[in-house]
């Protein structure tokens, strides 16, 4: 759908910027004219309603019927908000981009409040959202923000409690077929004390991702097994990807006259350096403890936590960010580089996405499922004829301190999330646009566009069973259990904020190479220390960290759990077929 | 005017301010973006300068101002020791390159056109295939190029009213407050078509720079928030009941 098509949609109430001159008052304040009709309320048009339900919404696992039901409600929900802009924001990726080219547009013309939906980085979005916590200033009416946050969210007291908000002040502005329940991530943007502060918005995974195509090739297959000993197949430990990654760079190097590498990865420093690691690298190694969604007591940030209270991320107060798991996963990190494409190393998180649709990456260990829509696009040299993939997503690898009932890998759920200091009628203004793009009305179409599902009821529909072929494996993920033990970061961090930008400022120092990655942890470690400390002091309450006091290496390594002393970290590699991998997710 | 201004003139302070406890005066470089930054009688003024007194003074640290073209403030305060850069976008591509104190400012950033263009945008993406004017050294410039947009660069924000009304671009793209300044004092045929993006504007200084100096300094602005030192200064600026968030 473009934008040049003309919409007959109450147009009488859109305040459009072609009449609204920017002034300076004679006394210096900045106002913007209002249109004189933006509170006018129309009905909405049975041609509103055909353009976007046949149009673009088309499919749904609701009926026409019951779409037009959920319209029309947004319609007279919005009464009171017409002629209003609200100001949203959200991260990089194609489901936000459907959103804000698209779904504003659609809302704008069911309820005649405009939308200001703006996309920029995640760790923009971060800033801004502590921004406006700190400042005062309503920044945004609503903002998408990661549910890694939620330790941070709960313990501020600077967002709003969704669970409370539809019950109370937000119940006439809560779309009656919402059903919460129908939401996969629910349980990551709930609490520890049992309110749910976010909405998910779209989701996605970090999985394996590789050539399907070259690992079932004969050829390939016997030089493999002639080298290493065992079958190429669906690495199940980090000895196997090594394995497979040399064999491809090293070894064939050249497939159909084209250069392969066996390894891809992204190293620039940038914010996005920190999601690489913070982003659950840590506990595929096997660093935490076992216990879903995070680890008990040690989280995939090698964060202690004693009940709700974080004590510690050094080993010497019982964390396990400098563990000899935690400084095996950083090293293996650094030194798959070799493997990759030399750009490899100076790329982000954004840059590096698309590289797999060059058709010269083997496999990549670490890989976002919200980039399956661009490896999915017709004419890629990793997609057939007929529009299956030539590749698949599996489960990722573990390393040698990983054990059964840790945590699998990440999963983003990037959520709606209301501030308390937003002004009332604007945040329910923003509420109702938040549901408007998850509704059932939109969101299966949504779905199809951006692949990062939400909904149950969803992933279940027969037309995601139809597109499944076409999707490498994600539609089985998100079917499965699996689902529940790919997690965000937790609760357990209590400012993600304040404390992130510590992982890409010491990670680039092991990507440097200037000093020992062991050192670099260490020194990681205290910082996270620290960071904590000055959290609890500026922001006490039960929940809020408390050091515990030092200890030796030596006692904690010994104690049950994590943190891990150092153990064999190269057993031997062990793969399997791609059916026979995707079986754990059952 | 800019131009103008755009000439390497320094004032520097010289205001009772103690003696800084790590010994070191900090540079900072600015750019004329009225009302936010400019040269008036030769003396910097403007509201992120306003603010930058404040901060600096309360904060006790040794400054001056140095103003000078946009995208060369920007490359100085990247390589030079003890030199900030004033006031520009915060952004994730630019995260890594300076230590920063922020948010200065807080500002929207629409597209303006021609009174008698119509262009009918909605979304950041219908302005796609229109030609946008921008300057060298803006983040919404880099923000926008990084996204395939084209996107056009004068040497200050300014030159691109010319080329809108030349019709050498088809949109500005421009901050909401500056470019209500510019529009009004010369009664320009030019209207905001769509706000696109809301950027944090910050002082980004050296790397090199004494965290405990910008430590210092963030923790000096954040109380200026909580204090409503800051939305006084707006005040001063955009009127009492100025809401220049809400276009």
């Amino acid at each position: 759908m473009t934008s040049e098509r003309s919409i007959p949609v109450l147009s009488n109430i859109r305040c459009r910027s072609a009449s609204v001159a920017p002034k300076i008052l004679a006394s210096g304040v900045l106002c913007l004219a209002l249109c004189g009709d933006a509170l006018a309320a129309p009905k909405l048009s049975e041609e509103t309603v055909s353009y976007w339900l046949d149009g673009e919404f088309s499919v749904s696992t609701l009926s026409r019927k019951e779409q037009a039901a959920e319209l029309a409600w947004f319609h007279q929900a919005a009464e009171p908000f017409r002629g209003m802009t609200i100001y949203v924001v959200s991260e990089t990726i194609d489901t936000h981009w459907y959103e804000a080219n698209i779904l504003s547009k659609a809302f704008e013309d069911v309820t005649g409040i405009r939308v200001v939906h703006e996309i920029t980085g995640e760790d923009d979005l971060v800033r801004k959202l502590l921004s406006q916590i700190e400042t005062g200033i309503n920044i945004y009416d609503a903002f998408i923000s990661d549910s890694d946050l939620i330790g941070a969210h709960y313990r501020s007291g600077a967002v709003v409690a969704l669970s409370d908000y539809i019950q109370q002040d937000g119940a006439a502005v809560t779309l009656p077929t919402l059903n919460l329940q129908d939401f996969i991530g629910l349980n990551f943007t709930t609490a520890p004390d049992g309110k749910v502060y976010q909405l998910p918005d779209q989701q996605f995974a970090n999985l394996y991702w590789y050539r399907y195509d070259w690992f079932n090739r004969k050829d390939l297959r016997e030089r493999f097994k002639r080298l290493y000993g065992y079958e190429l197949g669906v690495p199940v430990n980090w000895s196997a990807y090594e394995d497979i990654a040399e064999f491809f760079t090293v070894h064939v190097k050249e497939l159909d006259g084209h250069p392969v590498w066996g390894h891809m990865d992204y190293g620039k420093t940038d914010p996005s350096l920190g999601w690489r690691i913070s982003d659950a690298w840590l506990s595929m190694a096997g660093m935490g403890d076992r216990g879903i969604p995070n680890g008990v007591p040690v989280d995939d940030w090698g964060i202690r936590v004693d009940g709700c209270r974080p004590v510690g991320a050094s080993v010497q107060r019982g964390g396990a960010l400098d563990s000899p798991a935690a400084n095996y996963a950083i090293r293996k990190f650094v030194d798959w580089f070799k493997y990759a494409p030399p750009q490899a190393a100076n790329l982000t998180f954004t840059e590096a996405g698309g590289w797999v649709g060059t058709g010269q990456i083997a496999q990549q260990i670490f890989w976002y499922t919200a980039f399956v829509a661009q490896a999915t696009q017709p004419g890629l040299p990793i997609v057939n004829a007929d529009g299956t993939p030539k590749w698949r997503i599996a489960p990722s690898p573990v390393g040698a301190y990983w054990e059964e009932g840790m945590k699998s890998g990440y999963q983003d759920a990037g959520s709606w999330t209301l501030l308390k200091n937003t002004p009332a009628d604007r945040r329910r203004a923003a509420w109702l646009y938040a549901q408007f793009t998850v509704s059932k009305t939109v969101s299966l179409k949504k779905t199809l566009v951006g692949l990062t599902p939400i909904r149950l009821s969803d992933i279940n529909s027969s037309v995601m069973s139809e597109k499944a072929p076409m999707l490498g494996g994600l539609v089985e993920f998100y079917r499965s259990n699996a689902r529940n033990y790919w997690t965000p970061t937790g609760s357990n961090v209590p400012n993600y904020a304040k404390l992130s930008p510590l992982w890409w400022k010491y990670i680039s120092l092991a990507l440097e190479g200037a000093r020992p990655v062991d050192e670099v942890m260490q020194d990681l470690a205290r910082a996270m220390d620290r960071g904590l400390d000055a959290v609890g002091r500026e922001e006490p309450g039960v929940c809020s960290p408390r050091l515990n006091p030092e200890s030796s290496r030596e006692f904690w390594l010994k104690a049950p759990g994590a943190p891990k002393p150092e153990r064999n970290e190269h057993p031997p590699g062990k793969t399997l077929s791609y059916e026979e991998s995707i079986k754990v997710w059952n | 005017m800019t131009r103008l201004l755009a000439a390497c003139v320094t004032w520097v302070l010289l205001h009772s301010v103690p003696a800084l406890a790590e010994g070191e005066k900090i540079q900072v470089l600015a750019y004329a973006q009225p009302p936010f930054m400019e040269l008036r009688h030769d003396r910097p003024a403007g509201l992120a300068i306003d603010i930058l007194n404040m901060l600096f003074q309360r904060a006790e640290v040794d400054y001056s101002i140095l103003f000078l073209p946009p995208k060369r403030a920007y490359v100085t305060a990247l390589s030079e020791p003890n030199n900030c850069v004033l006031a520009i976008e915060r952004s994730q591509a630019r995260e890594a390159l300076f230590q920063w104190v922020s948010p200065i400012l807080i500002t929207r950033h629409g597209f303006y056109s021609n009174q008698t263009d119509n262009y009918n945008i909605r979304t950041l993406n219908d302005a796609k295939p229109l030609v946008i004017g921008s300057y060298l050294g803006s983040g919404v410039g880099e923000y926008l190029e990084k996204l395939g947009f084209n996107v056009d660069l004068t040497s200050s924000n300014d030159l691109n009213i010319r080329k809108l009304q030349l019709k050498r671009v088809n949109l500005w793209a421009s901050d909401t407050v500056s470019a209500a300044v510019i529009i009004n004092q010369s009664n320009l045929p030019i209207k905001l078509e769509h706000v696109f993006l809301t950027t944090l504007r910050a002082m980004g200084c050296n790397l090199s720079t004494s965290p405990t100096l910008v430590e210092r300094l963030q923790n000096e602005l954040k109380s200026m928030y909580q204090d409503q030192s800051i939305r006084q200064l707006y005040r001063n600026y955009l009127g009492q009941d100025a809401d220049w968030l809400s276009n």
